[in-house]
């Protein structure tokens, strides 16, 4: 009978809302680490966003990106420690808006990192601003208050879509609105970590994450968005894989 | 002490003097005059088993710069002024968390663009520029190729004392300039030397988290240690260097290149009678005021020569003389000064043709 | 057969383990926790150790065993 208990590396509580996916994220991470023995050798970097909860809240060596850069962060420790396990853990805004061309290029050098983007469509630790990449045509934030409009504000855009070209080891989608979909994800990060420990090239995984405070609904409602609105533009799955299947 | 000479250029000479220190991570973006900085690691780091990356812009090669100091290494980058403003986030990042780190200024004239030839008006950048935030950084300015070398590989020493970063203060001469070199004795740093470093350990033993350092052990221990340091950078590591100062009437104040001329202008004077004297800081952060203090009484006055249009090494000298010398100011821009000009000036600043400089 | 626990001090009252329960053995409750969120309980006659809470849990209430 399987049994679960919260990985040993979570120290610390982080102080996320109610109902966020950062939490589930996290531990997915430390649960990958430890299954693969890991966790003695990992190096967190965090966005200066909301994945900076997860600097103080594991018992991991850590350091906090400057707004958008943490792939090139990462690139730096891994060349000075290859044998470290090295992993982002950063938001949507970070890594394909102000920090795109750090994350195409981590891509592009293909520096063997794993890199976790959480896509909850959303600035969140701002304030709830509209993501020039996944806020959804028509999604309502304080910065696009009437909802998102394609003609002033362009369309969102699958990142997953241009990175799968860049030649790299590992993209992957997945969602954490209900526990297949949590499992599968959790498949594409202990992957990612495999690929790492293996040697290989770089592996992003994006997970569909809800925002319920932002996206002004509770956490339920927020993950039956994700189902049905957010999973239409960005579906799940593998986009590419070097080593095996291509979705 | 290595007796071997080696012709090179400023900029070959700053990158093998890293080399030589043990720096292992150089990140950077094309930019002239300091180019041949990024072009001899890229031919050389690999050969010396470190990383070299041309980064997508400076922004970026500055965050790469923040993990691998964080993780240890004696990294660099180095750039000229649009591409060094961008490098004042990774600036004020590396204060945030006391990382040591060097970083290159090879200044070029002007604004925006600006051109593409030497300059001194980036002083107020190079020594006031640490990005947003209280920081200092300790600026060095080599006058020549020798020191190219000699005060880069020194820097990383620096910078790993105070856990701080350092500067090299170049210019588009000093840069691109050749001369005989001395090159130091090469060394390998040990990336687990300090116990600040992150390299991922085993669970239960104690972390590095590096951000703000107020964040890691509070605000108040944070402005306690920053401060002290400070202090301690300021007292400890002022230098300069005085030629004929002894019974001068006139002090040059000039670094990089134009204190080359002034040594010149100072020779053409003496032959006139003229009691000319310089002052060179080597450190132009902490600025030398000790070597005020110590000036001769003969001393009337002091004339700055800047490659700028503002008199920006000028506020630091009435800042060091507490307004109790008057300040004058030969100011070329975009022209290396010349002797000949620099002895006309002061010339005029003795026959009192010359009002003392207002810095505005 | 394992059964899930629930440590709800670090309860922030989602409610995602309510929702996604197979057996709906997860009982909302009015009660709050020390940091002001309503919290849960379990009904350990309808538990069967499946661990979907646990994998739905942002805040690492429950353990399953």
């Amino acid at each position: 009978m399987a049994t679960y208990r919260k990985p040993v590396s979570i120290i610390n509580e982080a102080g996320w809302c109610g109902g966020c996916g950062h939490g589930v994220v996290q531990r997915l991470i430390t649960e990958c680490l430890e299954e693969l023995g890991l966790q003695d050798k990992a190096v967190c970097v965090v966005d200066i966003a909301c994945s900076y909860w997860s600097l103080d809240a594991l018992d991991y060596d850590a350091i906090a990106g400057p707004h958008g850069r943490c792939a090139a962060v990462a690139t730096g420790i891994k060349k000075v420690r290859p044998d470290s396990t090295v992993y982002v853990h950063a938001g949507d805004g970070s890594s394909y808006v102000i920090g795109l061309s750090e994350t195409c290029y981590t891509a592009i050098r293909d520096i063997p990192i794993t890199m976790i983007v959480v896509n909850n469509g959303i600035f969140g630790m701002t304030g709830g601003q509209m993501n020039l990449a996944t806020t959804l045509i028509g999604d309502k934030t304080v910065s696009s208050k009437e909802g998102r409009d394609a003609d002033t504000m362009g369309h969102p855009v699958d990142m997953l879509n241009i990175i799968k070209n860049l030649d790299v080891e590992f993209a992957a989608r997945g969602a954490l609105y209900d526990a297949k979909h949590i499992d599968e994800t959790k498949r594409y990060i202990k992957r990612g970590f495999e690929n790492q420990m293996n040697k290989k090239g770089f592996s992003i995984i994006e997970v569909l994450s809800p925002c319920p405070t932002n996206w002004k609904m509770t956490p339920i409602q927020a993950m039956e968005k994700i189902k049905n609105e957010n999973e239409k533009m960005f579906p799940v799955g593998i986009y590419t894989d070097r080593g095996g299947e291509t979705v | 002490m290595n007796t071997d000479y080696v012709l090179m250029k400023g900029n070959e000479a700053i990158a093998e003097g890293a080399l030589r220190a043990g720096c292992r991570f150089y990140a950077g973006y094309p930019i002239t005059p300091q180019s041949e900085i990024l072009e001899y690691m890229s031919l050389n780091m690999g050969k010396r088993g470190g990383t070299f990356i041309q980064g997508e812009n400076e922004i970026s090669s500055m965050s790469m710069i923040w993990g691998a100091a964080a993780a240890g290494a004696r990294c660099m980058s180095s750039s000229s002024g649009p591409g060094y403003d961008l490098k004042q986030e990774g600036i004020s990042y590396l204060s945030s968390y006391n990382l040591p780190a060097v970083i290159v200024y090879a200044m070029r004239y002007g604004l925006g663009d600006g051109e593409i030839t030497a300059g001194q008006d980036s002083y107020w950048e190079a020594v006031r520029g640490g990005g947003h935030g209280d920081s200092r950084q300790i600026v060095l300015a080599p006058a020549s190729v020798n020191e190219c070398a000699s005060l880069t590989y020194e820097a990383f020493d620096i910078a790993e004392k105070y856990r701080n970063v350092v500067i090299i203060l170049s210019d588009g001469a000093v840069s691109q300039m050749i001369e005989k070199c001395n090159l130091p004795e090469p060394k390998e740093h040990d990336i687990d030397e300090f116990d600040w470093v992150i390299s991922g350990k085993p669970l239960g033993t104690k972390k590095n988290k590096v951000t703000n350092l107020d964040r890691t052990i509070g605000y108040e221990a944070s402005d306690k240690y920053v401060l002290d340091k400070y202090k301690t950078m300021f007292e400890n590591e002022q230098r300069w260097e005085e030629f004929e100062t002894d019974d001068a009437e006139l002090v040059l104040v000039a670094y990089g290149i134009s204190s080359r001329v002034c040594k010149t202008a100072v020779r053409q004077a003496r032959k006139n009678g003229i009691k000319l004297g310089l002052l060179r800081p080597v450190t132009v952060w902490p600025f030398p005021r000790k070597a005020f203090e110590k000036m001769p009484e003969s001393v009337k006055g002091y004339v700055t020569v800047e490659m700028s249009l503002s008199t920006q090494m000028g506020e630091d000298v009435l800042l060091a003389v507490k307004h109790s010398k008057p300040l004058y100011s030969y100011l070329t821009t975009y022209h290396i000064p010349t002797a000949d000009g620099i002895v006309d000036y002061c010339n005029s600043v003795i026959a009192g043709d010359v009002e003392p400089r207002e810095v505005i | 057969m394992a059964k899930a626990s629930a440590n709800t001090e670090l309860c922030k009252g989602c409610r995602l383990c309510v929702d996604a329960c197979p057996k709906q053995a997860i009982i909302p409750l009015e009660t709050v926790n020390k940091k002001g969120y309503e919290i849960i309980s379990i009904d350990q006659g309808k538990c069967i150790g499946c661990g979907i809470c646990y994998k739905m849990c942002p805040d690492y209430v429950f353990t399953v065993e």
